[in-house]
């Protein structure tokens, strides 16, 4: 269906299509299943989260710089042998699916139900993935450019949010410091860390990026960003709702947008935020559209992975239906995905990592 | 009618994901093509099970 492009994208660009990915998180149901987690001390999960994914991510890096141009999918092939190599490929390709289906209905379900009442929910997921479709199907150096462009207004908006919301802040609700309790945190944290797997997973279009540089200093900083926004927004969301009302209520983002008072002539500043939310959502879910389809085509040994965004998108989207409603969507299927896929994402690169070791020793032995 | 709507359009999407598959058969990619193949089956399958089954 989309024409074909090579071209390859920089740090600027990469950065900040990590920080549309592991940033946006603040905005769907990740606040809510971290504070069921950790209580009072909810904000702390993302920091044992990230400490996870960065120490996955510092072997992935290792493998990158040992296999030079190769991206994930061609190492794992390398290592692992072609039938192993496909099971694990297909293994990533239908996590990535769910998380495109499970996510995705998660923002139709808040759009939904706090701007759009009346829409038919599949009206609003079809504008959605088709929106992401669109900017998918231009490539990803595209993708990474609108992330660029779009990226300073986005940040600006989200400093005015919290400047905005400080006010409401009551930071005695933090405490007890620890919550559920320094084990649960813990456990909680480590559980859950797959909120940054996609920091693994977009290691599958590393050959489309300039060099090994760019994508070591991009994917840490996209990283460090991501945990960041998570801690300072769980933070706030806590500092403003106190628990238990953090945990009941489902749409913090948008709720605590509502909170938002800046006199009597300004009101409903939601539908301001909204527009930015969107444009960062669709970005988001064009780069998870794109992710998909890489994984299933270099899993496929196919190079063309435009051929497959349209099919991987209305999967995406036919399975994002299915739950009927907000509750089996976030609460059974999201828990239940990242509960269940983080030993897999981040096992992966150090299993990788192992095995390239004992490679190099039976060669030295050969020799 | 939206339902209809949406079945037109996978039933278009499932089409594509066939010729696709056909085109990768051809290239000696037997096993590829056979997964496409697959996919193209789900995309009219589960649509209808979604649309006019489980709504």
């Amino acid at each position: 269906m989309f024409g074909d492009s090579n071209s390859k994208i920089g740090t600027r660009e990469l950065t900040a299509i990590l920080m549309y990915l592991l940033g946006i998180e603040i905005s769907d149901a990740t606040p809510t299943i971290l504070f069921k987690l950790g209580k009072n001390a909810g904000w702390m999960l993302p920091l044992i989260s990230g400490l996870v994914a960065f120490t996955s991510l510092l072997f992935l890096l290792k493998l990158l710089k040992k296999f030079k141009d190769k991206s994930l999918m061609d190492i794992v092939y390398i290592l692992t042998g072609k039938y192993v190599g496909f099971i694990i490929g297909i293994v990533l390709f239908l996590m990535l699916l769910f998380f495109t289906a499970v996510n995705s209905r998660n923002y139709v379900d808040i759009i939904n139900s706090i701007f759009f009442i009346k829409t038919p929910t599949i009206v609003l997921y079809i504008i959605l993935i088709g929106s992401s479709l669109f900017i998918a199907s231009r490539g990803f150096e595209a993708i990474g450019r609108t992330s660029y462009i779009t990226q300073p207004y986005i940040l600006l908006v989200v400093a005015i949010f919290i400047l905005l919301l400080w006010k409401q802040c009551r930071f005695e609700y933090l405490k007890p410091i620890f919550g559920a309790g320094i084990k649960e945190v813990i456990k909680g944290g480590v559980t859950n860390s797959s909120i940054f797997g996609e920091i693994i997973l977009i290691s599958v279009i590393y050959s489309q990026v300039r060099g090994y540089k760019e994508y070591r200093f991009a994917s840490i900083v996209g990283l460090g960003f991501g945990i960041t926004l998570l801690v300072l927004f769980s933070i706030i969301y806590m500092a403003v709702f106190d628990y238990p009302s953090a945990v009941i209520v489902n749409y913090l983002f948008p709720t605590s947008a509502r909170l938002i008072f800046v006199g009597r002539f300004i009101g409903n500043l939601e539908a301001f935020f909204l527009v930015f939310w969107l444009v960062a959502s669709i970005i988001r879910y064009s780069v998870y559209i794109y992710l998909g389809a890489a994984f299933l085509s270099y899993t496929l040994k196919l190079n063309n992975v435009k051929a497959l965004l349209t099919p991987y998108a209305a999967l995406a989207l036919i399975i994002g239906i299915l739950p009927e409603n907000y509750i089996q969507a976030v609460e059974v299927a999201r828990r239940m995905l990242l509960s269940y896929s983080w030993t897999f994402i981040y096992s992966l690169p150090i299993v990788l990592f192992i095995l390239s070791n004992i490679r190099k020793k039976e060669n030295k032995q050969i020799e | 009618m939206t339902t209809w709507l949406v079945f037109l359009a996978y039933c278009y999407i499932s089409y594509y994901t066939f010729s696709y598959s056909k085109e990768v058969w051809s290239e000696g990619k037997k096993f590829a093509s056979f997964c496409i193949m697959l996919m193209a089956f789900s995309l009219i399958v589960l649509p209808i099970a979604v649309l006019f089954y489980m709504s």
